[in-house]
């Protein structure tokens, strides 16, 4: 009798043990950038999962913003920290990968996910070495936004009241002139326009306007260009145009300084990525705000780029994970819920395309078209800090455009810029 | 002699543990350091460090942003070290004074220590703001000159003096502290007859308060070069090094070799460099202030 109790507490205890073992292999844990927590309806993805695969359960944790030497460190002495990680961009995968950190993502996109109906410019920036390695949390053209209001006043919009693009640089600067206000002594109260030139932006902003300018951001060599008659078009236009007063300088201190411009009402166009045409209609009206294409950027398109996620290797659940990420974080209404409040874009085409009834998506859908992301560059970090502080050494005037082009070529010349 | 070694045994054994955490936290990472700093170790790209010899030492001479942020780092510490010193043996000598809320004034010096020097650059990069900041509508409306706005933070000419205010804010009411205790160390019986002989206040400072407050130079001198050579937090919070490499200092130039570039190799090398010219400054310094022997 006493045997028999022993071996059932036994075999009760095994079971146990199993049930918790098989509890613990469906616990997904995931840790984000802490901004993702506040923008993303991510307790509602987590909701919607349970309910479809109840036996899975879910870890959140926080990390700072590109905080991706930890994850890298961990990962590389096979330490599990998560399943998915929603940290920083495709360049610094390409890091990771270099170490042959991650898993890829090819066995999944098929059928309603096939490469096909990805937006083709986020998808290329998650690939590397043919394989999609990452998938996009955060995708982004970058564009002019622009006040109709001011525009109105100015004399720049057509019946409609939409405002006339600008074909040429010369026009744009024309439009600055007219939409910039100053005081009886020459100060500027209102900005023709705020030029995202922080460290975070400035390799985006610069190529953006050669894309549109140029309809390759190479020069005749394959190299990036940096020696083109256009380069050198874009730094005399925007050297001048701080010079004179027409455009602020507020991101060399403060990336946000842009949008905290458009948003107070101290610039009248700014210069970065399209979703800020939501975030500052909110404060402004959406009614008043319209992108405006970098000029020529309809038909060369611009720069497009995505903030992303992956799994490691050293991830425990890796299926589940990409179920999850496919399921949810590429569902309809989340997409259409990053788009309508915050203006961010996913990955998948079909979210877009359910929205061209709507003027700015419809806008950034044709931007989109002929957009190009960067390349993927060993020495991507260095090349932006050597074009940071040579461009905004050339915004404090103490550089000509010339000079600026060239130090930026001598100064890259050693740097590995191929992925 | 056997209870001499057991004392002996017996004092091991007490800074055993010290001996330990100082070997692993402080001892281990500074050997390691040595060495990376030797190397060419790409903390994503390299298998392993690969013996370079002295050529990241050659290259901290030939890196034109190396340059510019050991001078930008001289140029605070020439704002920094000074003022701090100045400011804070000034209101120390008036704190020490018998004046009405004493305590009062104290304790508001005292303030800005309890603030974290991150959150200080975020307060301070509003007030500094060029359209909204306090400072530029105190210049504009309080004091009718327009013309003297800036955008403080931006601009190359005060963007680093910029900073350096916000060091001296932070960490002045901590001199204020040392010079203080210093003060209240000199004997009263030396004033009383100093007045007797006619001595003026000027007299008093010059030949009774400064060489006895020597000490306290001394340790106030240190302690600011040192705070002065690792600037970092308010350059990170405020301009980030920006604009262009008008703020780039030398800590966070070996930050951006370590994490943004993960060439550990070369951080390590700037690191040290770092490290090395606070301990010959720190010496030259005590060297200089030191007692006169007779």
């Amino acid at each position: 009798m006493f045997k028999k109790y022993i071996f059932i507490l036994i075999v009760i205890g095994l079971v146990g043990l199993c049930m918790n073992s098989i509890a613990a292999e469906r616990e997904l844990k995931i840790i984000a950038e802490a901004w993702y927590f506040d923008k993303y309806p991510l307790e509602e993805a987590t909701e919607n999962f349970i309910k479809d695969h109840p036996d899975v359960t879910f870890e959140w944790s926080k990390t700072g913003d590109f905080e991706v030497a930890p994850l890298m460190l961990a990962w590389s002495r096979d330490n599990y920290i998560a399943d998915i990680a929603i940290v920083a961009t495709p360049a610094e995968a390409v890091a990771f990968q270099a170490k042959g950190l991650l898993v890829d993502f090819e066995d999944v996109l098929n059928g309603e996910y096939a490469k096909e109906k990805w937006l083709e410019g986020f998808l290329s920036d998650c690939t590397i070495n043919d394989k999609v390695y990452a998938i996009p949390t955060d995708g982004e053209i970058m564009t002019l936004i622009a006040r109709k209001d001011y525009a109105h006043e100015a004399g720049l919009t057509d019946d409609n009241g939409d405002i006339i693009p600008p074909r040429t640089l010369d026009d744009l600067y024309e439009y600055l002139k007219k939409l910039t206000v100053k005081d009886q002594s020459g100060k500027t109260v209102r900005y023709g326009m705020d030029v995202n030139w922080s460290r975070e932006y400035m390799i985006l902003t610069y190529f953006s306007g050669i894309q549109a300018l140029r309809g390759t951001i190479y020069d005749e060599n394959n190299n990036l260009d940096f020696s083109s008659q256009e380069a050198l078009d874009l730094l005399t236009f925007w050297q001048s145009g701080v010079e004179e007063g027409l455009i602020s300088t507020s991101s060399l201190v403060d990336h946000s300084g842009p949008r905290n411009s458009m948003k107070s009402g101290l610039a009248a166009i700014m210069w970065e990525d399209h979703a800020r045409v939501v975030e500052v209609g909110k404060v402004v009206g959406h009614d008043k705000l319209e992108i405006m294409p970098i000029p020529d950027a309809l038909t060369n398109g611009t720069i497009s780029y995505c903030m992303s996620l992956m799994i490691p290797k050293t991830a425990q659940n890796t299926e589940i994970a990409k179920t999850f990420v496919l399921e949810q974080l590429n569902a309809d209404w989340f997409a259409h819920y990053l788009m309508d409040n915050w203006g961010k874009l996913l990955g998948l085409k079909r979210p877009l395309e359910g929205r061209q009834d709507q003027l700015v998506w419809k806008t950034v859908s044709e931007i989109l078209e002929n957009s190009v992301s960067l390349p993927h560059m060993v020495d991507h970090p260095r090349l932006v800090d050597i074009m940071t502080t040579e461009i905004q050494n050339m915004l404090k005037l103490e550089q000509s455009p010339e000079e600026t082009l060239n130090n930026i070529r001598q100064k890259s010349v050693n740097l590995n810029l191929v992925n | 002699m056997k209870k001499k070694r057991t004392n002996i045994t017996k004092i091991l054994l007490f800074i055993l543990p010290s001996l330990i955490i100082i070997g692993i936290f402080l001892l281990y990472p500074l050997i390691e350091s040595i060495y990376l700093s030797f190397t060419n170790y790409n903390f994503v790209y390299s298998d392993a460090p690969e013996f370079t010899g002295f050529e990241n030492f050659k290259q901290l001479f030939s890196d034109s942003y190396f340059l510019t942020a050991f001078k930008n780092t001289l140029q605070y510490t020439i704002v920094f070290f000074p003022l701090t010193i100045l400011l804070s043996f000034l209101l120390a000598l008036l704190l020490n004074s018998k004046i009405k809320g004493v305590s009062f004034f104290q304790g508001t010096i005292l303030l800005p220590i309890v603030v974290p020097l991150s959150l200080a650059g975020v307060m301070f990069t509003w007030i500094l703001a060029e359209d909204f900041g306090i400072l530029n509508h105190i210049i504009a409306n309080v004091f009718k000159l327009p013309q003297l706005t800036r955008f403080w933070l931006a601009e190359k000419e005060t963007a680093l003096n910029a900073i350096a205010g916000v060091g001296i804010w932070k960490y002045f009411g901590f001199c204020v502290i040392l010079f203080l205790a210093g003060l209240k160390f000199i004997p009263k019986e030396i004033f009383e007859s100093a007045e007797i002989d006619g001595a003026s206040p000027l007299q008093k400072l010059i030949y009774i308060i400064i060489p006895n407050l020597h000490s306290s130079f001394l340790l106030v001198g240190i302690w600011t070069i040192i705070q002065s050579i690792k600037v970092y937090d308010q350059v990170v919070v405020m301009t980030k090094g920006g604009p262009g490499d008008s703020t780039l200092v030398l800590y966070l130039y070996a930050w951006k070799n370590a994490f943004e570039y993960f060439d550990m190799g070369y951080a390590q090398t700037v690191a040290l460099f770092v490290g090395g010219l606070a301990f010959i400054i720190s010496i030259l310094f005590n060297f200089i202030l030191r007692p006169e022997r007779k």
